[in-house]
């Protein structure tokens, strides 16, 4: 029987639910929103860190608006986060699908594929660093064994420093979806590729018609995480390139930190991190009324 | 029973947990040794009169003097000498950046009545109004800030003001290879290289591919390494409160490096100092590098990476100069003590007799030379303690002491730290051979004319 939401057992429930959450809330207000909302309010000041702030309005984001770097910096994370995220998810679909067969040894195969997203992002950076060295690095000597005569400087090279950081990402990251594509395969009726057969339709028709459409909602969610993720990538941009050469990596996040930790402009700093907020919150908006069209539950 | 068992076996569990946890926590990385003193500084019998009436405590940050045993020596020897005063060394956490922490604090209004800073964070503290202008306090009470190297005096000054007092110096110097000069059969360089000579020796002192390959000459990739070369034939980033990269001296400067790095290949480019990211020191001790142009301190790690088993012998020499320049021209960036000026009128009159302590006394020298860093204090006896540890074939050391004319390593500018990033970027771009010099140079005056604010 279905009790009423005043009810005394329901309200000792619900009660009960809530001191459950309430240590977690907490933590989330006091370490998530607060700064979240303070940063809000900063980014109308001239704060600096250190003295008084004072309300100086829209001015930050006038002057953002107006900054070269912040564009250089908008337009390279976009450019990071188109190149890294489709691949990202394709590759980890793919390896999820194969790791779905009736194979030897799959548990081990998920626990390489899944071992670099808990591995230390520096260090994963430096060992990118190591093997991306220009004239020591392995990779540079496979591609002059195979005959290309100079290899570019990769993380030091404008043209190809972003390319490097999005190969680090990449290989770092798809395990991660490895693991969510798996568990959605494994949620698939196998009667609907038994149907399939049946009817004639092979390997191919079969992840098109039926696994790509039934992992509609993984996909949706794996898409979000990994846009929302990219938007705020930092440690292997500070390790690998720190925004060089140049400004050829310089990523939103670490304009940030350089605004505030480096020049000592905390307000507009503040007006950054708030425009990117702002900048995920639409993309993920755009995301959810789309899924309309595509994701099925 | 049952149960008595059963929380047996969970006190167990959870004292294993706590000694376990207790032994990762204990087991952090050693941190270096730094030699305690064999001869304690004597206290001398005779205390000084206070300077303040009422009794009063300072409190310092220092980034530069760590060690317990150091900071209870200079506390104990200050108190001898000022009972009035109590002196106290702020804790620095371990790990992170420390001045991150010293900000934090600062705006949390913890007391800090007197901290260190490096020379970019300098510039930028008086942006900040964190630093106590000195000239005041230095005129009346008489003291001689050249024992601190005038040449270090000259490129702290703001505006005619100085603001924090160089207590550890650090100026650039050439580093050479005796055994890679013998088996080339050249002269070693004297105190009068030019940097064209410099490039010639590179040039011919560079042999070999790959893993084998022995560098004519190594530098810190830091942007200083080109800009201290224009900064050496008198020119400065900001002059008459405008942008100077327009100044050809610049461009002949990223030009040089740019040569000797891509066209000669006698010095490791830009890609790969960056991508192998070990320290410009383990490339000189690695004995595969002929000469290194670099800072003092240098003299320390290059011990310390060989740990002291010296496998081949070097020595100091000026660093080398622009043609027409007076040799030993150099430039290097100190590291600044000064006073917190959100301080208290009278806490800073007790503040300024610690600083002028900090700064003059012998024993903050040898603390500061126990824990790697250069004093500035130029004295013979500071000189002698600092290089006690050098082996004696390093004969020259000891012109890091002495007061050459000094020019910018950062831009003597409150905003630095930006005039640095900018120059850093498009530097960069010209050392990875993605732009000319001249594009660079000219892209740093642009960006800057926009970017900073002038006076």
């Amino acid at each position: 029987m279905k009790k009423s939401f005043f009810s005394k057992s329901q309200q000792r429930e619900n009660i009960s639910g809530f001191l459950f959450l309430l240590p977690n809330l907490i933590g989330f207000l006091i370490f998530s929103f607060l700064p979240v909302a303070s940063a809000f309010y900063i980014s109308l000041t001239n704060w600096d860190g250190i003295n008084k702030m004072k309300f100086i309005g829209v001015s930050n984001y006038i002057e953002l608006f107006q900054h070269d770097t912040f564009w250089i910096a908008f337009w390279n994370t976009i450019v990071y986060t188109i190149t890294s995220v489709p691949a990202t998810i394709i590759l980890g679909l793919l390896v999820a699908t194969l790791l779905n067969q009736k194979l030897k040894g799959t548990t081990l195969y998920r626990m390489i594929y899944f071992m670099p997203y808990i591995a230390s992002g520096v260090a994963v950076a430096y060992i990118f660093s190591a093997l991306l060295h220009p004239t020591m690095g392995p990779v540079n000597g496979m591609l002059q064994l195979i005959g290309v005569d100079n290899p570019p400087s990769w993380l030091t090279d404008a043209k190809w420093a972003m390319f490097s950081v999005v190969i680090m990402s990449i290989w770092k990251n798809f395990g991660y979806y490895v693991v969510i594509f798996l568990a959605g395969l494994q949620g698939i009726s196998k009667t609907l590729y038994e149907a399939a057969t049946i009817d004639g339709a092979n390997r191919w028709h079969q992840f098109k018609s039926i696994t790509v459409p039934m992992l509609a909602p993984v996909t949706f969610f794996s898409l979000i995480m990994a846009t929302i993720g990219s938007f705020k990538v930092f440690d292997q941009i500070f390790i690998l390139t720190e925004g060089g050469p140049g400004r050829a990596t310089t990523t939103m996040v670490q304009y940030i930190y350089q605004n505030s930790f480096l020049y000592y402009k905390m307000g507009f700093a503040s007006a950054g991190a708030v425009t990117l907020f702002g900048l995920i919150f639409l993309i993920t908006l755009v995301q959810y009324r789309g899924q309309n069209k595509w994701v099925n539950y | 029973m049952k149960l008595f068992k059963k929380n047996i076996k969970m006190l167990a569990m959870v004292t294993m947990l706590a000694v376990g946890l207790t032994g990762c926590a204990s087991s952090k990385p050693e941190t270096p040794e730094t030699p305690t003193p064999e001869d304690p500084p004597k206290v001398e019998d005779k205390v000084e009169e206070d300077e303040v009436k009422d009794p009063a405590k300072v409190v310092v940050w220092s980034g530069s003097i760590k060690d317990k045993d150091s900071q209870k020596l200079i506390v104990e020897d200050f108190s001898a000498k000022h009972e009035n005063i109590e002196l106290e060394f702020k804790e620095i956490p371990e790990g992170g950046d420390i001045t991150a922490k010293l900000m934090t604090e600062i705006a949390g209004g913890s007391k800090i009545d007197i901290f260190d800073a490096n020379q970019a964070e300098y510039f930028g503290m008086i942006e900040l109004g964190l630093y106590e202008p000195l000239n005041s306090y230095i005129d009346e009470s008489g003291f001689d800030s050249s024992v601190l190297g005038q040449g270090n005096i000259d490129i702290s000054l703001q505006d005619g003001e100085l603001y924090a007092l160089p207590y550890v110096q650090s100026k650039f110097v050439l580093y050479y290879n005796k055994d890679l000069f013998d088996a080339a059969g050249m002269e070693y360089p004297t105190n009068d290289w030019t940097w064209e000579e410099f490039r010639e020796a590179s040039l011919k002192l560079t042999s070999g591919e790959g893993a084998d390959k022995i560098w004519g000459s190594t530098m810190p990739w830091y942007t200083a390494t080109w800009t201290g070369i224009a900064s050496q034939t008198g020119v400065k980033m900001i002059e008459n409160d405008k942008p100077n990269f327009d100044n050809p001296a610049f461009k002949d400067a990223l030009q040089f490096k740019y040569d000797l790095t891509m066209v000669d290949k006698s010095s490791p480019s830009l890609a790969e100092n960056k991508t192998t990211k070990a320290h410009f020191t383990n490339e000189f001790s690695s004995g595969k590098t002929a000469m290194l142009v670099g800072p003092d301190w240098a003299m320390g790690s290059i011990g310390t990476n060989l740990d002291h088993n010296y496998t081949f012998e070097y020595d100091l020499a000026y660093i080398p100069h622009p043609e027409g320049v007076e040799p030993g021209t150099t430039y290097g960036a100190p590291r600044y003590v000064g006073l917190n000026a959100q301080a208290s009128a009278e806490e800073k009159e007790a503040s300024w007799i610690v600083l002028r302590y900090l700064a003059e006394s012998e024993e903050v020298a040898q603390a500061l030379s126990r824990n790697g860093a250069t004093p500035a204090l130029l004295t013979d006896a500071v000189a002698e303690y600092h290089l006690e540890n050098i082996p004696p074939f390093v004969e020259n050391a000891k012109i890091i002491f002495e007061d050459n004319p000094r020019v910018e390593e950062k831009a003597s500018h409150t905003q630095s730290n930006i005039i640095e990033q900018i120059a850093k970027e498009e530097g960069e771009l010209a050392l990875s051979g993605a732009k000319t010099p001249q594009e660079s140079v000219d892209a740093i005056q642009k960006r800057l004319l926009k970017e900073i604010v002038v006076k």
